[in-house]
Formats: C-alpha cells, structure tokens, sequence
C-alpha cells in the first residue's frame, strides 16, 4: 500500500476525523447518531459538511472495518463511488486495486 | 482485516502510522499423538531486545502516543533480572488489565538496561534512575515525549519487596495517564472544514489498540 500514492488522492475528496470510540468523550453518541448498534472497530462513515451520513462501512454482510476480503473492498469502492466529487473511476480503481496488493502480501 | 488500510488513513490525516500490533498465534489445531513431531526446545521469550536501538523503540511508542493522545510506559529491565521478567504477571492482574492500561492508556517502550551496562546514558535524558536491586524501573512521558514521572519497581513493591503490588502499580498509572479527549471539537471542525472546501468528512472510530 503505497501511502504516498493514496493518501493526496483521499485528501482531495475527504477532510478526516479520527475518533478514539473507547476514551473520547461522546465519541459513542456521534456514532449513535449513523447506527443504532454498536460495529465493532474500526467503522466508518462518509459524511456531508452538514454531518448527514452518506454511507458506512456497513455492508450487506456486517462492518467492513479494515477493507481485506472481497466483499469489503466491494463495499469500500460502493462506498467512493457513492459520494465521488473528484476522485475519478480510475483513482478509485487505483485505491480499491491498492487494498487488494495489500491483502495478498498478508 | 488488513491492517495496512490503517496506515492509509492516518497518512490521509498528516499522521505517521502507529506501529503495527503483532497478529494473535493461530489456534492450536488437536492433532493425533503418532503425527505430532517432536519440537525443538524454544529459547524463553525475552521480554527487552538486546539489539534494539532504545532512542528508536521510544520514539516508536512516542509516535503511537502522539497518534492516539495517550502516554508512553518506558521498562527500564533486563532479561535475567527476576522481577523485571515477573512484569507481565503484574499486567495480567485484574488492577491493570481491565481499565485496559496496556491497550488503551499507554504505549510501552522496553528498554534493555542489562547488567546497568547498557542505554544508562539514554535513560540518563530522560532523568531516568534504574539501579540494581530495583528493577524495573518506569518512566511516563506525555505524547511529546516529556517526562511527567519516574518510578522504580520498589516504590510498587508488594509485602514481599521481590514482587509488585498491581494496586500501587494501577494507581501509578491511573496518577500519570493522559485525560480523556473530547470527541465534539475535532468532530465539528472537520465538519466546518468540510463544508468550507466542499468536501466529504470521514468519519473513522477506533481505538488505541
């Protein structure tokens, strides 16, 4: 996984926020305000500047957490492709093909 | 899961990547007594590299520290120092394991200080004292890497002077470990920036494990 190479590619569609779910205080009840049930971590979810969840990492079959096995990934490109702006269909593929190359040298 | 989607993340945010945690051991498989082959002898597991640059592992746990807002444990020890290698006993105490110190508190940095013949003059920057016959001995930095405290094993000592007292060592590190962050105003200044550039905010919960 080429860091590098993915992370100037997300920062041009995303502004992060990183929230410690256990220690943070509150940080239970943003994610309360996306999903009722608790997913297990990591979880993750795509908002709007006015905090209106797009899409999380829950898919069909449960939390993606760290996108490895194929239905993950498939869900973590849904994910992009649902709220693309800028991010192009090959920078996409690019990110979905760099978490494949990641999940072959487990 | 692939660990390595957390390092893009954080590289997203401008942060260094915390040091990756080893995988679990597999399961051990039940296998017939005639199959099993006989297994070498395995040397104990040391608990301080000998070979590891110290300024390295602590700038490593002071990384992680810094990601996570929590502080470094630095174990000033050595492998045939009885009661260093007792500590992980004193980790699995309930004192220390459950308020999660070791997951979720504290990056630990293990520092090989041998026969005091070893990283003395690290520990030296770090206005740490480790002496014999007081082995372990802890500093806490904040996630600069500040000192905030130091400590030896006998300030944590049990009623036996050779053993710790996990209530004084969960006291210790209760005393020194960082306040819990406030989720909102990171949450809402993503948002603002988000909304201002015209962008999406990715929201990401985790932990410091």
């Amino acid at each position: 996984m080429a860091s590098k190479d993915v992370a100037p590619l997300l920062a041009r569609e995303f502004v992060f926020a990183k929230l410690d779910f256990d220690r943070a205080k509150g940080a239970k009840e943003i994610e309360k305000r996306y999903i009722d049930k608790e997913q297990g971590l990591p979880w993750f979810a795509f908002l709007d500047g006015d905090g209106k969840a797009l899409i999380h990492s829950t898919g069909p079959k449960g939390n993606t957490g760290f996108p490895a096995q194929p239905d993950e990934i498939a869900h973590f490109k849904t994910m992009l492709q649902t709220v693309k702006k800028r991010l192009t269909d090959e920078e996409i593929a690019f990110l979905v093909t760099s978490l494949e190359e990641a999940n072959k040298k487990k | 899961m692939v660990l390595h989607f957390l390092p893009l993340v954080l590289a997203m945010s401008g942060q260094a990547p915390p040091p990756q945690q080893s995988p679990p051991p597999p399961p051990q498989q039940s296998v017939p007594a005639a199959t099993v082959a006989p297994r070498p002898p395995q040397a104990p597991r040391k608990i301080y590299s000998e070979t590891a640059d110290a300024k390295a592992l602590i700038a490593t746990a002071v990384a992680g520290a810094e990601e996570s807002e929590i502080r470094v444990l630095i174990n000033w020890g050595a492998n045939d120092d009885e009661r260093s290698t007792k500590f992980s006993q004193v980790q699995r105490s309930p004192e220390i394991a459950t308020p999660k110190f070791f997951s979720d508190e504290y990056k630990v940095a293990y520092v090989d200080v041998g026969h005091l013949d070893k990283n003395m003059d690290v520990a030296a920057t770090y206005a740490a004292k480790p002496a014999a016959g007081a082995l372990p001995y802890f500093t806490i930095l904040d996630a600069h890497g500040k000192v905030l405290a130091n400590a030896s094993a006998t300030q944590m000592a049990g009623d036996d002077p050779a053993t710790f007292d996990p209530k004084k060592f969960a006291a210790f590190l209760a005393k020194h470990q960082a306040p819990a962050p406030d989720a909102d105003p990171p949450f809402r200044a993503a948002l603002s920036q988000a909304k201002k550039d015209g962008k999406y905010v990715f929201l990401w919960f985790s932990a410091p494990w």
